[in-house]
Order: structure tokens, then C-alpha cells, then sequence
């Protein structure tokens, strides 16, 4: 099995007496682009956060390829290559722009590279980070520290450190919150021209932007997956047509 | 009052920005008068000089961590003191030292390995807690080191410490150097402070030193882009240590002897306010904050208690008002 696969088996996270999420299955092939729908406090960041590492599981296992990384830390799935970016910002605020892509882009040296800093790897790594910062859009901007960047900004900005771990599977909560309807255009623009054989998992509220990016779509309602398929098979499912695509289309 | 405080700040502003245009200069004209400093004033103003250098090194090594990883030691004290009673112990002609030599190239390394060792095991179990955990376990550790330096008289002298420590010597062969004139001393300890800054200096700047600030602004952050934090505290923690050592040793030398009060908690109270009122994340400002906390105390009275109740007050009007310390205000911001 590719390493890029991703596959969720069931998986519980119980927060006291609420389940935030109950045996919840998942299987994502390599290269699929599969959106996570469902309403406030489904569990859909819970599931994120499980798979990234950063939260325990109360049962179940996750694989990446044909390996258990359920016990594994959070830097040693990123190694693997699970990237993410969460649902609030999350950045080196006090650092330039351009200082918060290096730190994500210089990673794979390793420590004892980081201290010796031999001036090619180094001057790699700026050439790497330019061409992120171009990426997203944030060249001009790369001067600034991270924290006067607009919401929007920061947002891409995530994006751009997530993909310089050069990851086989990426989560992305909510990229396009809080961004103006140009910004939000632009982002679907550059993950829809991501590598084919990256695989996604995108939480999204905006239906637009899951209809536009996603080939699967899985539900998630109170923790429990309640329907998963293609985008046409979920479009016609009548509890999502109540809870979800009812409100959109109004 | 309002066109008052316009005119301080654009005066700071013009200081800030000549500063920043002339560094270099700054940097030489400091360099040629700390090589002319022993020529030009009395032992006393020697001796003054030589402790700041001394505590500026200490301040500096505790800035990589504080400043730096953002890593609030309050137990810096424990390889101040280590790196003095280890070359004590080695060097010192007291029936309770080995006595073997004075020589730095044998001593330097036995400091280094020993203080590297301790800091191996401290930061083992202190780098796991953070916050307030990481703040009482670096306290504890020196305390129990200061307790163990006053109980266990038959080895460390107890509360009058170790005393007949020589000045070092520097030799191979027949070539020998010796530190024992004060003013050659003052060199030898200008030079280890210039190693020491410039060294600093490169692993700031470096990828690891950038990892270090990415830990300090979020670490959290820095796990999710796979690095193992752990292993860059360590090594900070490490580096950090033996560099205090080596700060310790030289006052060693210099006091000619090693006292338990180098170990105990207000050695590294007075090594953090350095670095606090001097300008954390700086390596420029703890060598101020050493300079003034060394200074001060010479020019006001001899009322001790008072004196330390006002540095805690300087201390909490800088965290207070001032994050950036004394170089924050003078330094040009990127
Ligand atoms: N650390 C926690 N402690 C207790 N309950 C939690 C914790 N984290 C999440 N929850 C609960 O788990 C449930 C799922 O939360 P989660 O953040 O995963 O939802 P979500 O689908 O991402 O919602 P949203 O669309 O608002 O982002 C919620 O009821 C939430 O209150
Ligand atoms: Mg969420």
C-alpha cells in the first residue's frame, strides 16, 4: 500500500460523559481530496487533531500506509509525513514572515545541520521558502512579522508552512475561514494545483469551496459519520439536504 | 507633558537609528578600549572590570535560554558554582583539593566535561515540565547542590568553601603562559568573554538558533512541523550550562577560592535580572544588565537589604514596562 493513504479505524475520543467522536471509520486513498462536513461540534477538528497526534484517541488506530502511527508523537508523524494546518491560526508571532517558512522549510536538515549551517543547504532552504511565500502569495510581505499579517494573510500563510514539511497526507481546518471572497478564490486556486498524488482531508464549512475541491465527501454529525460518497451521492442524501445544504442554498 | 514625551522619543529614535548605522564602529571602539582598559585605570577599577566580564559571561549563557528558547532557569547558579568547585577541586593546594594543576588545558576541558555532565542529567529531568515546574525543578537542584557544598564539609570546605585556588596557566612544553598579574588575568578573561559572544552569536543566527526562537514563540507549533523539540532544548540547555561553568571557574580564579553563595538561588536571581533589565534575546543587553548590576552596588550606599529590594523593583518595572530591556529601548527594530 502507498504511504500515502490514510485510513482511520474505529475511532472513539470520549471527553468525559460526551463523545466528541464514536467509531469513526475513514479511508482515504493516495491522491483522493476528501472533504469533512458537518455542523458546529460534529468532531471534525477532534478527528484532525487525532490523526496530527496532538490529541489521544480513547479507542481506535490510524494508519498512514500500512503503518500504525497511533502511539507515535506528533514530530514523528510529521517525519512520516502528516502535515496540518489547525483551525485557529497558529504561528511564530514575533517571527518575519519569511523566518516562520524557514523554520518550517529547514526542518528535514536536522539539528546537527542546523548548527553547523553549511551555506549551501542553507541557501537551499531560502530558495524553498521564497518559492512557498510566492506560492501563497505573501512575498511582498515576507519582511513583516507574522502577527501584522491580515487574518486572511495568516491563513495562507499556514498553508505555506504545512506544505514545506513536504507532506504525503495534509489536513487543512477550515483554510478558507475568515477570507474575503478573493482570498478564498485564491486559496481554492492553489490547493486545487496542489500535487495529484497528495492526499487531502479538508474541514470546510463553505459548501462552494467542498463542492469545488473534493472528489469524497464523509459527514460527520454528534461524532458519528452518518453518510460518506462522491459529492452528487451527499448532495442527495436528505439528512444533508436538511441540516446542511438546505441553509446554503437559501 | 505630551511635547516632552515626543522629544524623549524621537531622541531614543535618533539614538536607535545611529546605533544601528554604526554598529561595526560601536563594536571596534569597544573592543580597542577594553584592550586598553588595564593600562588606563586603578587595580580597583580593574578588579571591577574583570568581575562585570566575569557575570557578563554568566548573563550571556543564561540569555540562550531565557532569551532565546524562552527556557526561565532559576537554578543557573547550580554550573556557576559547579564550574568553581570543580576547578577548585582540581587545581586548589587546600589538603582537601587534588591539587594537580593549573593548567587551563587540562582544567578547561575536566570543567567543561563535568558541568556538561550535569547539565546532561538536569536538563533530563527538567526540560520534561515547563512553566512553573521548569522554575522549581532548576531551583531545587541548585539549592540541593548549595546544601551539599555547606553540609559536606570534608569535601567542599563547607560554608568557607575551597579556598587556595591558583590563577591559571596556559602551557605545552616548554611554552607556558602565566595569569597570575591581574592585568594578564583581565585578558585572559577578555578573551574567554569575546570567545563566548561571538560563539553565542553564530548559534543565534544559525538555523539553530531560529529553531530555538520558533520553541520560545510557540513550541507547540514547532512539533507540528516535526521537530523534536526536546533534543534543541537539550542541547541549548547544555550549551548553556558549560558556558556558566566556565563563568564560574574564572570567578574561581580570580576570588582564589570557590563559596557555596556561587551556588545559591540569589546568584541565579541576579544572573536572570541581568539578563531581564539588560534585554532578553539580546546577548548584547545581558552584558549591560551584568555591567549595571555589577556597577550599582559600588556607587550606592552600603545598605545591601535596601539595594536588593530596589533591583527587585527595577526588576519588576522592566517586566512591567519595559520587555525589551535597556537595549530593547536603544536597539532598532528588522
Ligand atoms: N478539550 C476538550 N474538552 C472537552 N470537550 C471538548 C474538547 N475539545 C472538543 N470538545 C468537544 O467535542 C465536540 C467536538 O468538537 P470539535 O472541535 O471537534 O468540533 P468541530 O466539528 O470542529 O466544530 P466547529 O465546526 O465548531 O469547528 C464539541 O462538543 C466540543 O465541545
Ligand atoms: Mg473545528
Amino acid at each position: 500500500m502507498p504511504i500515502n493513504t490514510l485510513k482511520v479505524s474505529r475511532l472513539s475520543k470520549h471527553y468525559g460523559g460526551l463523545a466528541a467522536l464514536a467509531d469513526v471509520n475513514l479511508n482515504a486513498r493516495t491522491g483522493e481530496r476528501r472533504a469533512i462536513i458537518g455542523p458546529n461540534g460534529a468532531g471534525k477538528t477532534t478527528l484532525l487533531n487525532i490523526i496530527t497526534g496532538e490529541v489521544k484517541p480513547t479507542e481506535g488506530t490510524i494508519f498512514l500506509g500500512n503503518r500504525d502511527v497511533t502511539s507515535l508523537s506528533v514530530h514523528k508523524r510529521v517525519n512520516l509525513g502528516i502535515a496540518y494546518t489547525s483551525q485557529k491560526n497558529n504561528l511564530f508571532d514575533n517571527l518575519s514572515v519569511f523566518e516562520n517558512v524557514c523554520i518550517a522549510v529547514q526542518q528535514h536538515l536536522g539539528m546537527f545541520q542546523h548548527m553547523l549551517g553549511f551555506s549551501e543547504s542553507v541557501e537551499k532552504v531560502v530558495d524553498s521558502a521564497l518559492g512557498l511565500l510566492n506560492l501563497v502569495g505573501l512575498a511582498t510581505e515576507k519582511k513583516q512579522l507574522s502577527s501584522t499579517l491580515s487574518y486572511g494573510q495568516q491563513r495562507a500563510l499556514e498553508v505555506a508552512l504545512a506544505l514545506a514539511t513536504k507532506p504525503k497526507v495534509l489536513l487543512l481546518d477550515e483554510p478558507t475561514a475568515g477570507m474575503s471572497p478573493a482570498e478564498t478564490e485564491e486559496m481554492v486556486e492553489l490547493i486545487r494545483n496542489l500535487p495529484r498524488l497528495l492526499t487531502l482531508l479538508i474541514v470546510e464549512h463553505d459548501m462552494d469551496v467542498v463542492f469545488k475541491l473534493a472528489d469524497q465527501i464523509t459527514v460527520l454529525h454528534y461524532g458519528k459519520v452518518v453518510t460518506e460518497g462522491t459529492p452528487s451521492e451527499v448532495r442527495a442524501n436528505s439528512l444533508v439536504q436538511e441540516t446542511y445544504l438546505g441553509q446554503h442554498k437559501s | 507633558m505630551g511635547t516632552e514625551r515626543t522629544k524623549i522619543i524621537t531622541h531614543i529614535a535618533t539614538a536607535r537609528s545611529w546605533l544601528a548605522a554604526n554598529s561595526r564602529w560601536v563594536l571596534i571602539l569597544t573592543l580597542i578600549l577594553a584592550l586598553i582598559f588595564p593600562f588606563s585605570v586603578k587595580t580597583y577599577i580593574l578588579s571591577l572590570g574583570i568581575e562585570v566580564l566575569i557575570f557578563a559571561i554568566f548573563a550571556m549563557s543564561l540569555d540562550l535560554l531565557l532569551g532565546y528558547t524562552g527556557l526561565p532557569s532559576l537554578g543557573h547558579a547550580a554550573f556557576f558554582g559547579l564550574g568553581a568547585y570543580i576547578l577548585a577541586y582540581v587545581s586548589s593546594n587546600s589538603e582537601l583539593a587534588l591539587g594537580l594543576t593549573d593548567n587551563l588545558l587540562i582544567t578547561l576541558p575536566i570543567v567543561i566535561l563535568g558541568t556538561a555532565l550535569s547539565a546532561v542529567i538536569l536538563g533530563f529531568l527538567a526540560l520534561r515540565t515547563s512553566g512553573v515546574f521548569f522554575l522549581m525543578i532548576t531551583l531545587a537542584f541548585a539549592q540541593m547542590l548549595f546544601s551539599i557544598a555547606i553540609r559536606w564539609s570534608s569535601v567542599t570546605g563547607g560554608s568557607d568553601g575551597m579556598t587556595g585556588v591558583p590563577r591559571p596557566t596556559l602551557g605545552i612544553g616548554t611554552w607556558h603562559l602565566s595569569f597570575t598579574d591581574r592585568a594578564d588575568f583581565y585578558y585572559l578573561v577578555l578573551a574567554f568573554f569575546c570567545i563566548t559572544w561571538f560563539l553565542l552569536r553564530y548559534i543565534v543566527r544559525s538555523p539553530f538558533g531560529l529553531a530555538l526562537r520558533g520553541i520560545h514563540a510557540n513550541e507547540q507549533r514547532m512539533r507540528g512541523l516535526g521537530y523534536n523539540t526536546f533534543r534543541y532544548k537539550f542541547t541549548a540547555f547544555i550549551v548553556s550550562g558549560v558556558i556558566a561553568g566556565i563563568a564560574g571557574m574564572l570567578l574561581s580564579q580570580y576570588f582564589w577560592h570557590a563559596v557555596p553563595h556561587n551556588l545559591f538561588w540569589n546568584m541565579s536571581g541576579q544572573a536572570l535580572i541581568m539578563v531581564v533589565v539588560g534585554g532578553p534575546g539580546t546577548l548584547t543587553g545581558p552584558v549591560i544588565g551584568a555591567t549595571l548590576m555589577r556597577l550599582l552596588p559600588n556607587f550606592a550606599s552600603t545598605y545591601t537589604e535596601l539595594s536588593e529590594t530596589l533591583m527587585g523593583l527595577v526588576l519588576i518595572l522592566f517586566v512591567l514596562l519595559a520587555p525589551g530591556g535597556i537595549f530593547g529601548i536603544f536597539h532598532k527594530k528588522r
